[in-house]
């Protein structure tokens, strides 16, 4: 009996010196910044926190263009201001932060699991945008991938969460994504002279080595200044966050949006299209099929090749055959025929995607090399009277081939997958397989 | 003390019949009625044997109690004596039970096979299926016929299961019918074991890897209707919700082709008034 008594308390004390709470939520810096020598990684470490503050503690950081929530003395849960954030952060932690992560870099616990991978914000890059090549997603294209989830991903659907809640959800994701890019962006200031490698390799020398000593030095000036000279750092921090204000609040201006001069034609209607299409995906200016097969099955030859890391010196390869994004992820080239579209199945959202690209990934936007005066047979088009198109018919013209494109893509779930495609017959200058 | 345990065992009985009484008015653990018609004659098969076990519950409770009652220890020499291995109280003990079960399984036959023998289902909406439903971890993926489109033939929707429509119309997590009239729809799974669950239409199906399988409900009124997910199919389960929006025959409709629209958007505005943009999919 003693003992059974003796248990159940020591049972009790541990229990309650154990408690029952999960590990404690923080903002994990990126492995860049944990490259950097303890000097360097200081100032950026205290921007951060005197910034953005810590999960349980959020700093609302009126620079960035986010909604954190204005004070409203009738609305009874919102009288203090910034209650946006807090409730974003809230329904973060519940429905997103197991995949994407406490600091939005896509390794929550359950992340390792996922195959793909889920984003890691903190580039300040999301894939499925609206908006045109180098132009950041606009608030509505969050919204719209919560609100329909990504198919063929691990990407659930958020549609029944309340309108309110959902937009909570898209600025605390922008606001964590604004986090990333920050750290990222003082990281990239610091990183060539002050990592942990190249203060080794500088004091490591051979022909002129450097004393640690200096280089702190040299680090302090930066960071601190002398009387004379006004410090550098503070002022990319502020730079640094400009120029990030500047492309977040640019990517909601309507002009960065991609929209169709001109309406889709229904196959229906232009019968022809879809083989206008087809030619256009099996061309080489354009090269779909690198990528995407021959058949649209997503197993054309850049998806068995290796691949060069960007950035290495000297240059490396992927250990893995196949195309890799900027998150360094291997990523396949959508197999068509699944008729399964991630970024929406709308022809304007695949309008898009052949316009401007899928952003951090090969998918380029074709914009640029469909503005000609070619058709898809790589004529040149001209008036009936024989004079040059002027810009509006070339944009019409390319417009025209979007949608030629577009419609055959939305086709190509339907044709019959038995029969062996044929490449058109190549021109008369035998064009080398191109690797787009 | 004699008499403690007797009353003490009593108490507990007491305290279950009068909580399990008050909790369908105060709404505690209990769903609200059903809200279709195959679900109400559940509910009643549901009622017959509450009333059944909770007629064994009081019997077997109040036995138990004059038992400890009358032969709890009063210090006196009595001698016990021993039932075991009497023939006849084994036969009543088995085959009473047996009885209560064989009757509560032919009784039930009639709404089982209702609900799922593929020969009882409603022709017409066996004839004209509402929509494919795939579950997926963690998330309901539908995919209706296109807004008008009638199915000939049995082939014909074959031939809708196996391969998608150009028309078809997709969503997701939510779900339309038409309210007052059988609805059927095909259900798939993606991944893992799901469980189709609609709690206030009395309606549970698992879906499974590989099969399609048909399912019918009805909806009694216009109203929304939780559609959740009852396999514990993953770690996000919890998040695998979805609604079941049961509306006039002219609305379901309207939403249909309101969604189709929705999904050929081709982004160009109207000329005369700016198109927000719609978030079908």
């Amino acid at each position: 009996m003693r003992v059974g008594v003796s248990y159940t308390v020591l049972l009790v004390v541990a229990w309650g010196a154990v408690g029952c709470s999960g590990p404690e939520a923080k903002f994990v810096t990126s492995e860049k910044t944990q490259a950097l020598i303890p000097e360097a990684k200081a100032p950026i470490e205290k921007s951060l926190l005197d910034n953005f503050g810590t999960p349980h503690k959020l700093v609302a950081w009126q620079k960035l263009p986010v909604d954190y929530g204005k004070a409203e003395a009738e609305n009874a849960g919102h009288e203090k201001a910034g209650w946006k954030l807090l409730n974003g952060r809230n329904l973060y932690m519940r429905h997103c932060l197991h995949c994407h992560g406490v600091s939005g870099d896509g390794n929550g616990p359950t992340a390792n699991y996922l195959n793909p991978r889920p984003r890691d914000y903190r580039l300040g890059e999301f894939k499925f945008t609206s908006t045109a090549n180098g132009i950041k997603a606009r608030s509505d294209d969050l919204h719209l991938t919560l609100v329909n989830g990504i198919p063929g991903t691990s990407m659930p659907s958020f549609a029944l969460l309340k309108p309110e809640e959902l937009t909570a959800l898209v600025d605390y994701v922008r606001w964590l994504a604004m986090r990333g890019e920050f750290e990222k962006k003082l990281g990239d200031e610091l990183t060539a002279d002050y990592s942990k490698k190249a203060v080794t390799d500088r004091t490591s020398n051979k022909e002129k080595p450097e004393k640690r000593t200096d280089i702190i030095a040299a680090l302090d000036l930066l960071l601190k200044g002398t009387k004379e000279a006004p410090a550098e750092f503070p002022e990319t921090i502020k730079s640094s966050a400009d120029a990030m204000v500047a492309a977040w609040t640019g990517a909601e201006d309507a002009s960065n949006q991609v929209i169709p001069a001109h309406p889709r034609q229904l196959p229906s209607a232009d019968s022809d299209s879809i083989s206008r299409g087809r030619k256009l995906y099996l061309s080489t200016e354009l090269g779909c099929y690198t990528c995407h097969g021959l058949a649209g099955k997503g197993d054309g030859v850049s998806s068995v090749n290796y691949w060069p890391i960007p950035g290495s010196s000297p240059q490396k390869n992927y250990p893995e055959r196949g195309l890799h994004d900027v998150w360094g992820n291997k990523v396949k080239p959508r197999n068509l025929t699944l008729g399964q579209y991630r970024g929406g199945r709308r022809p304007v959202d695949i309008y898009r995607r052949v316009f401007a690209g899928i952003k951090g990934t090969q998918m380029a936007g074709f914009a640029t090399a469909l503005n000609n005066n070619k058709d898809e047979d790589g004529k040149e088009v001209k008036n009936t009277d024989g004079s040059a198109l002027n810009d509006a018919q070339v944009a019409a013209l390319r417009d025209r081939k979007i949608w030629d494109i577009v419609n055959y893509v939305l086709d190509i779930p339907y044709q019959d997958q038995t029969v062996a495609p044929i490449m058109p017959k190549a021109p008369a200058a035998a064009p080398q397989t191109a690797a787009k | 003390m004699r008499r403690f345990w007797a009353l003490f065992f009593l108490a507990w009985p007491i305290v279950a019949i009068a909580w399990s009484w008050a909790a369908p008015s105060y709404g505690w653990w209990f769903y609200r009625p059903a809200q279709s018609p195959l679900g109400q004659e559940i509910d009643n098969l549901f009622y017959l044997i509450l009333v059944i076990v909770t007629t064994v519950f009081i019997g077997t409770n109040l036995a138990l109690f004059y038992v400890l009652w009358k032969f709890s220890d009063d210090g006196s020499p009595r001698k016990g004596s021993f039932s075991h291995g009497s023939h006849i109280l084994e036969m009543v003990w088995t085959v009473t039970p047996a009885g209560v079960l064989l009757f509560i399984s032919l009784y039930q036959m009639d709404v089982w096979a209702r609900f799922r023998m593929t020969k009882n289902f409603d022709k017409e909406a066996v004839a004209q299926p509402l929509a494919e439903i795939t579950a997926r971890q963690f998330e309901w993926r539908i995919r209706y016929p296109a807004p008008g489109r009638k199915f000939q033939n049995k082939a014909e929707i074959e031939e809708w299961l196996k391969r998608p429509s150009r028309d078809d119309v997709y969503t997701v997590n939510e779900l339309h019918c038409p309210a007052n009239k059988p609805v059927l729809i095909h259900l798939r799974s993606e991944d893992v074991l799901h469980s189709f669950f609609i709690p206030d239409l009395r309606v549970k199906q698992d879906a499974v890897p590989g099969l399609v399988i048909p399912v019918w409900f009805e909806a009694s009124k216009a109203d929304h209707y939780d559609l959740i997910c009852a396999e514990l199919c993953g770690w996000g389960h919890y998040k695998m919700k979805g609604r079941i929006s049961a509306e006039s025959d002219a609305d379901f409709q309207t939403y249909k082709r309101e969604l189709a629209a929705k999904q050929a958007f081709d982004g160009v505005p109207a000329k005369t008034e700016t198109k927000k943009e719609g978030e079908g999919q």
